[in-house]
């Protein structure tokens, strides 16, 4: 996690930030303190950072996370948090339009956090440091619903990952091996129209026929994928792509979490998927020393 | 990561700060030269008072609902004449309850003077339904709005399908997406017009008849309506065109 001004040159510029909530220190400290919060969950033990732990590059091991009283589980599995701020769209389907909406729905979601802002917002009025914090940040004298989204979004914005091996070959401070190399040849012949560097993802939404069944009775449509948000027959089982970044922190993998192993992952995409991705057994081991170089281990240290 | 220090740190090294800003004394000075309308929505439903909890509402098919919720949004209101005026962030949430059958709310500052149309919205517009961080009648923690696929709910409707001889079912209607905003335009008031005077209230009635709010659609076999279609439309249209009515002006007092 480096500071903003250090965002390397071959990163999409400028920096995407929002006309109604600039990004700055103070709100950066606000957001900071309300994502590691307990108290705004109904139980008064689960925090955002609860499901997205920092030393996991925000994202926990599980494949569903436990909400609040540990009665429920998340619909979907918990993504890791990191260099959002060039994202379009949030969620594994794209329903979550900005940042500032993002925080609002684990928030409030019975299977995550379970806050009533209305009994919330007042706790954390009563608390100096965060009506100071508040006031600093956003020249409020109390915390609504409105400063906590803003406050979160612009914590969340701040989350930048660019101290891989992949960035340091891309400064000329370092080199690929010669597995890594052929690696890096796969990945562009085979990962590189979805996984575009250097996000490693493309802000679009891809079915990828890890489900091929029927489609589930399901009145929320939560199993359909982006069908959800957009009723377009082409977005049935189609989610968001991921950044391939941090993969060795981030498992389980795909939107439910059911590949446990990166093994897994590739042996997937030898086996199943689209037919123009699918991998020979001899590209997986070279594919995976070159993914292993997308990781940035400064936040755990 | 813990900031709890931190926190403590920033606090008391700000609380001087704090107090005197707390200070600053406010004072509100009417301006001579604006008003305010109270806009007052009765709820009927055949012409008789509407209540959550005991007042039916029927659909074309003679299926009955009670609802025990419902809510929806009046926006961007404008009142027309020779110096037209805009409301600023005009988004106006009206509650149903189950005790009174009207709902009531002001609209301020306002140029003094005479305007003969009134031009609103059902619903809340593209600009404010690409977000939910908003105060006010838009925030978040009145359950209007939709978390995980941002965007506000127009209409909430929650109740009961009942039916003799059938278990009661529960209905969900949560109208919302922009296929569901529409323009409501009253150029002539029937003849009337608003006049607007110093410091002075003016009455606005307005009527919400919910007889034909479920025209052309069959509860039975929509019973939850929450995303696009026929159903979302339909009902918003008729909520635009058959249930919000102007009903009379009032002098200002």
């Amino acid at each position: 996690m480096q500071p903003i001004s250090d965002i390397p040159n071959y990163f999409p510029a400028p920096f995407p930030d929002d006309s109604l909530n600039k990004s700055t220190p103070q709100r950066v400290l606000l957001g900071k303190a309300l994502f590691f919060e307990t108290q705004l969950s109904a139980d008064g033990k689960v925090s955002c950072a609860s499901c997205h732990n920092p030393k996991l590059w925000f994202s926990d091991d599980e494949a569903l996370s436990k909400s609040a009283f540990g009665d429920d589980s998340t619909i979907r599995n918990a993504p890791p948090i990191f260099n959002l701020a060039w994202k379009k769209e949030f969620f594994w389907d794209g329903g979550v339009k900005n940042l500032e909406s993002l925080s609002f729905a684990p928030l409030q979601s019975h299977s995550e956090m379970r806050a009533d802002l209305a009994k919330q917002i007042p706790f954390l009025n009563r608390k100096l440091a965060y009506r100071v914090l508040a006031k600093q940040a956003y020249n409020s004298d109390t915390i609504n619903s409105q400063v906590i989204g803003r406050a979160l979004a612009v914590f969340i914005k701040s989350i930048t990952s660019f101290n891989s091996k992949w960035d340091m070959v891309q400064q000329g401070k370092a080199a690929f091996k010669a597995y890594e190399l052929q690696g890096q040849v796969i990945f562009e012949r085979k990962c590189q129209s979805c996984h575009k560097p250097p996000l490693f993802y493309d802000n679009k939404h891809h079915n990828i026929f890890l489900d091929t069944d029927s489609l589930p009775k399901d009145h929320e449509k939560v199993l359909y994928g982006r069908y959800r948000i957009t009723y377009k027959a082409e977005d049935i089982y189609a989610y968001s792509t991921p950044s391939l970044r941090n993969l060795v922190f981030t498992a389980p993998y795909m939107h439910d979490g059911r590949l446990k192993t990166l093994e897994e992952v590739l042996t997937f995409y030898e086996d199943g998927c689209r037919p123009i991705h699918h991998l020979k057994s001899n590209e997986k081991a070279p594919l995976l020393a070159f993914l292993k170089t997308l990781t940035d281990s400064t936040i755990v240290k | 990561m813990k900031l709890n220090l931190q926190l403590a740190a920033i606090a008391l090294g700000l609380t001087t700060f704090w107090s005197c800003s707390k200070d600053t004394a406010t004072t509100t000075i009417t301006d001579p030269e604006f008003g305010t309308i109270k806009v007052v929505v009765e709820h009927k439903v055949d012409n008789q008072p509407f209540v959550l909890t005991t007042s039916v509402l029927k659909d074309s098919l003679n299926n009955s609902v009670i609802p025990n919720a419902m809510s929806f949004y009046l926006s961007n209101l404008t009142f027309t004449g020779t110096k037209p005026f805009t409301e600023n962030l005009s988004y106006h949430l009206i509650r149903v309850s189950s005790t009174s059958d009207s709902s009531v709310f002001l609209i301020k500052n306002i140029p003094t003077g005479t305007y003969n149309g009134i031009d609103m919205s059902f619903g809340v517009d593209s600009v404010a339904n690409s977000r939910t961080d908003f105060v006010g009648d838009l925030d978040i923690s009145n359950h209007m709005s939709w978390n995980w696929d941002t965007g506000y709910k127009f209409l909430l409707l929650e109740g009961s399908y009942v039916a003799q001889g059938e278990p009661n079912k529960g209905v969900v209607c949560h109208l919302g997406r922009q296929e569901a905003f529409g323009k409501i335009n009253w150029s002539g008031l029937a003849g009337n017009s608003i006049v607007v005077s110093n410091e002075k209230t003016t009455t606005l009635k307005l009527s919400a008849n919910y007889e034909k709010l479920f025209e052309g659609v069959n509860v039975k076999t929509n019973f939850m309506v929450m995303g696009p279609g026929v159903p979302n439309r339909n009902i918003a249209q008729n909520f635009q065109n058959k249930v919000i009515k102007f009903m009379a002006v009032g002098s200002p007092k």
